[in-house]
């Protein structure tokens, strides 16, 4: 009996007296993020910040964690807007179609932004609980919508964050950004409300006597309520944003004012005992205002006239241009230094417009598990809608020769012209359903299959189809998937052309593979993946319309990440990748990409480290190699479970982190999207 | 010896076996109850679940419990000591002598001795840290 007791006593005491580190083993257990990682195994590779990753890197937008991306990193276009893919030319961002943003379940995309990526790139996290990102096609139960890489952003749980919460940060730029959230519960009625105001500061780029610059103040406010199984969730966001480069074609806009103002609200609920059956709609409007001036516009940021089509033609060596290299990459290799290359450009110098953009959508779905399926079935509609309530142009007066350096005057009196609003509406009704077989304990075999029907205002209306086969092998702690996915994707407002009513949807076929060991203190993800683009919607060069090509776009991209953990307080990510681009049609371009992200944690009792090292190789055919290199490090120090106080250098090394731009001039130029900046802030929860 | 080595390793491995809240239940009610098997009364499935994964019985009814585990008040179990995941429940009402909940986004234990002493508990040295003595 005494032995008993004993065994008893010494096991009891396994526990110790410290229910500190049990309470700290539950919040990691009973992280948000956790749920996720058991439900969703066997989905493509899924990359998750937690609550306590997001506390301890101090990360402050979504702008740090698309840094820390494999074949991308963070990118602005000339607007100064978020475009991890393409950045030029102009409005147009694939990155739109392809890269979904989700808050709480529920996408967020228009028909100016697709995505919203573009808007939303750089939004804080403070009202953020954890981070989930799907790299690879995704299973339907992720999203049903073509895409690539999914970012799902949950807000902070009202049931968990009851309480207050008040943060600030400032940097060497000026820039500053304070939040305060608070929840708590009434009956059944459970409530998140937060609020932020965020002021963006950046170096002035001077480009002959302009300023170049991609300011930005920002309001935005956030709530949840929870009441029984209703959730809703309500936001509006308001920026006003400097425009940067805009359209100017020789990077000297006059006037680049950008404002825009998001209205969300979204809700979701879950029907039976079992929650197998599930509604959610969503609603999203968007009113942008831009007033644009510029003497030398490359295009317009939105939809021209059928009828405008003034002949401009400029020299890409003009002293005082600052061209993207992109444009230079387009022009196939005919730039020179010497000799003049010629851009045919349409004459509209000044833009004004207000316009409207509403997106609904309803999606209703249900889960059957019966013997070895796990069988998922859906309903969803869309309907987008775009107005302008102002659209006014300055027209030029005459065309600039070949050589010249441009000098305008302009008139004040803006003018009406009568242009076509080729997206004004857009209606998608889709059904999907997916079955995941479960062969035996090893394999499984998963098939899903989505067809649209796409009503346009303008162009032809469309059947879409999109289908997804997967085999998933796992044996103890080892993981080896490979699929195949189809996607037809939806057209988008960037199309802003009259070539006619029959281009095509852009298809996309996608073959990957993935291979995951967990061991005992690390995991190792091998992913690669092979992307073809039959028909790329493209500008050509020629017309200067958007057309479908004839020939593929091809990628190839390899990654390989490494998670090692020497122990509890000090963890080592890796990875390196590599891409390789081939778009024949354009001008037999071919681009060779390799980089490597890096990120080094350490713990010291109440004190967290942590270095990320971003390193990039990109050899454009056309274009000089451009290497990369981004360094940042921060330290988080809790004073006490209240109160943590945070520095943090980004890109401390001033390194090139961003698209180049030719200056004919000084012969390159590169203009960062992630400055040199030291941030120091504090957080306080009470 | 054998025996000794088997039986503590049957604790070792029940010990390990088990999800952290359960860990934290069964430190706090074999702590305050000075009993390897302490009979909880429970208003949820879940809390069920923890409760037997702690090694505790779940019992039938409030009458035959030790402690009652409960989110909201239970009318008919009031005069039981009680204890609660519900911070709202434990500020309320003076027979909960204990609280493990979620606050300011992480879980926090409390305790008020002085309602213990009340319900004729006693709270034991390793949990003195998590005393707020309510006394009301």
């Amino acid at each position: 009996m005494k032995k008993i007791a004993l065994s008893g006593l010494v096991a009891f005491s396994l526990f110790g007296d410290d229910l500190d580190s049990l309470l700290d083993n539950y919040a990691v257990e009973n992280d948000l993020s956790n749920k996720t990682k058991v439900e969703k195994t066997g989905s493509t590779q899924l990359i998750v910040y937690t609550r306590e990753d997001l506390d301890n890197l101090q990360y402050q937008s979504l702008k740090d964690v698309l840094t820390m991306q494999r074949f991308y990193t963070y990118r602005e276009n000339r607007f100064g807007q978020t475009d991890l893919i393409d950045a030029e030319p102009l409005a147009i961002s694939k990155a739109g179609q392809i890269v979904k943003l989700y808050i709480d379940d529920h996408e967020l995309t228009s028909l100016q932004y697709d995505s919203m990526i573009q808007l939303l790139g750089n939004i804080e996290l403070d009202f953020v609980d954890h981070i989930e990102i799907y790299q690879g096609p995704p299973s339907f139960d992720i999203t049903t919508q073509a895409s690539v890489v999914v970012f799902k952003l949950y807000s902070k749980d009202p049931s968990r964050d009851n309480g207050y919460r008040i943060g600030t940060a400032v940097n060497n730029r000026k820039s500053s950004n304070t939040f305060f959230h608070t929840a708590g519960s009434e009956d059944k009625l459970k409530y998140f409300l937060y609020t932020s105001t965020n002021n963006f500061q950046s170096e002035k780029i001077k480009n002959g006597s302009t300023d170049l610059s991609r300011d930005e103040n920002r309001l935005h406010l956030f709530s949840t309520f929870n009441y029984d199984e209703h959730q809703f969730l309500l936001q509006y966001l308001t920026k006003e944003k400097d425009g940067f480069l805009t359209n100017s074609f020789d990077a000297t806009p006059t006037k680049d004012e950008f404002e825009d103002s998001l209205l969300h609200f979204g809700y979701k609920r879950t029907f039976l005992s079992d929650h197998s059956v599930e509604f959610k709609a969503n609603f999203t409007r968007v009113k942008s205002e831009a007033d644009l001036l510029d003497d030398m516009p490359y295009l317009t940021s939105q939809h021209l006239s059928q009828t405008a089509s003034v002949n401009q033609l400029v020299a890409l060596n003009n002293p005082l241009s600052l061209i993207a290299s992109q444009i230079v990459a387009n022009s196939g290799g005919a730039f020179s230094e010497d000799t003049p290359i010629t851009f045919t450009n349409t004459g509209i110098y000044g833009d004004r417009y207000q316009s409207t953009d509403d997106v609904f959508t309803a999606v209703l779905t249900k889960k059957y598990n019966f013997e070895n399926h796990k069988f998922f079935l859906g309903l969803s509609l869309r309907d987008k809608k775009l107005s302008y309530d102002t659209n006014q142009y300055i027209t030029s007066a005459g065309n600039i020769s070949v050589g010249a350096i441009p000098i305008l005057s302009y008139s004040d009196t803006y003018g009406t012209l009568a242009k076509t609003n080729y997206l004004s509406k857009q209606t998608i009704y889709s059904t999907f359903a997916q079955d995941a077989y479960s062969i035996n304990d090893n394999h499984t075999v998963s098939f899903g299959v989505k067809l649209e029907k796409e009503e346009n205002a303008y162009y032809d209306n469309a059947t879409l189809s999109t289908g997804r086969l997967s085999h998933t092998y796992e044996k103890d702690n080892l993981m080896l998937m490979t699929y195949y996915t189809h996607m037809d994707v939806n057209k988008n407002s960037s199309y802003f052309n009259s070539a006619g009513k029959n281009l095509e949807n852009e298809t996309t076929d996608i073959l990957g593979h993935e291979t995951k060991y967990i061991g005992d203190n690390f995991d190792i993800n091998y992913n690669i993946l092979y992307i073809t683009m039959p028909n790329l919607i493209y500008i050509d060069a020629a017309t200067l319309s958007y057309v479908n090509m004839t020939e593929d776009y091809k990628l190839l991209l390899n990654s390989i990440m490494l998670n090692y953990r020497f122990n509890e307080n000090n963890t080592l990510m890796i990875e390196p990748w590599y891409q390789y681009v081939k778009a024949k049609q354009i001008n037999d371009f071919r681009s060779y990409a390799a980089g490597m992200n890096s990120r080094l944690v350490n713990k010291f009792k109440n004190i967290t480290l942590y270095n990320e090292l971003v390193l990039l190789n990109n050899n454009p055919k056309y274009l000089p190699d451009e290497y990369e290199l981004q360094y940042n490090l921060g330290v988080t120090y809790k004073y006490n479970s209240d109160l943590a106080l945070y520095i943090r250098g980004v890109n401390v090394f001033g390194g090139r982190s961003g698209f180049s731009y030719f200056n004919y001039k000084d012969k390159n130029e590169n203009i960062n999207s992630i400055e040199e900046t030291y941030t120091i802030g504090l957080e306080y929860t009470f | 010896m054998k025996k000794f080595i088997l039986i503590y390793l049957f604790f070792v491995v029940q010990l390990f076996g088990m999800s952290a809240e359960s860990k934290i239940m069964k430190l706090i009610f074999e702590s305050i109850f000075q009993k390897q098997v302490v009979i909880v009364f429970v208003d949820s499935e879940q809390k069920s679940d923890i409760i037997k994964d702690a090694g505790f019985v779940v019992a039938p009814s409030c009458s035959k419990a030790d402690v009652i585990y409960t989110s909201d008040i239970l009318e008919h179990c009031a005069q039981k000591p009680i204890f609660t995941d519900n911070y709202e429940t434990f500020k309320q009402n003076r027979n909960v002598f204990g609280a493990f909940y979620w606050t300011k986004g992480r879980p926090n234990i409390m305790f008020d001795s002085k309602r213990m002493e009340v319900l004729e508990l006693i709270l034991p040295e390793n949990l003195k840290k998590y005393d707020i003595g309510l006394a009301k």
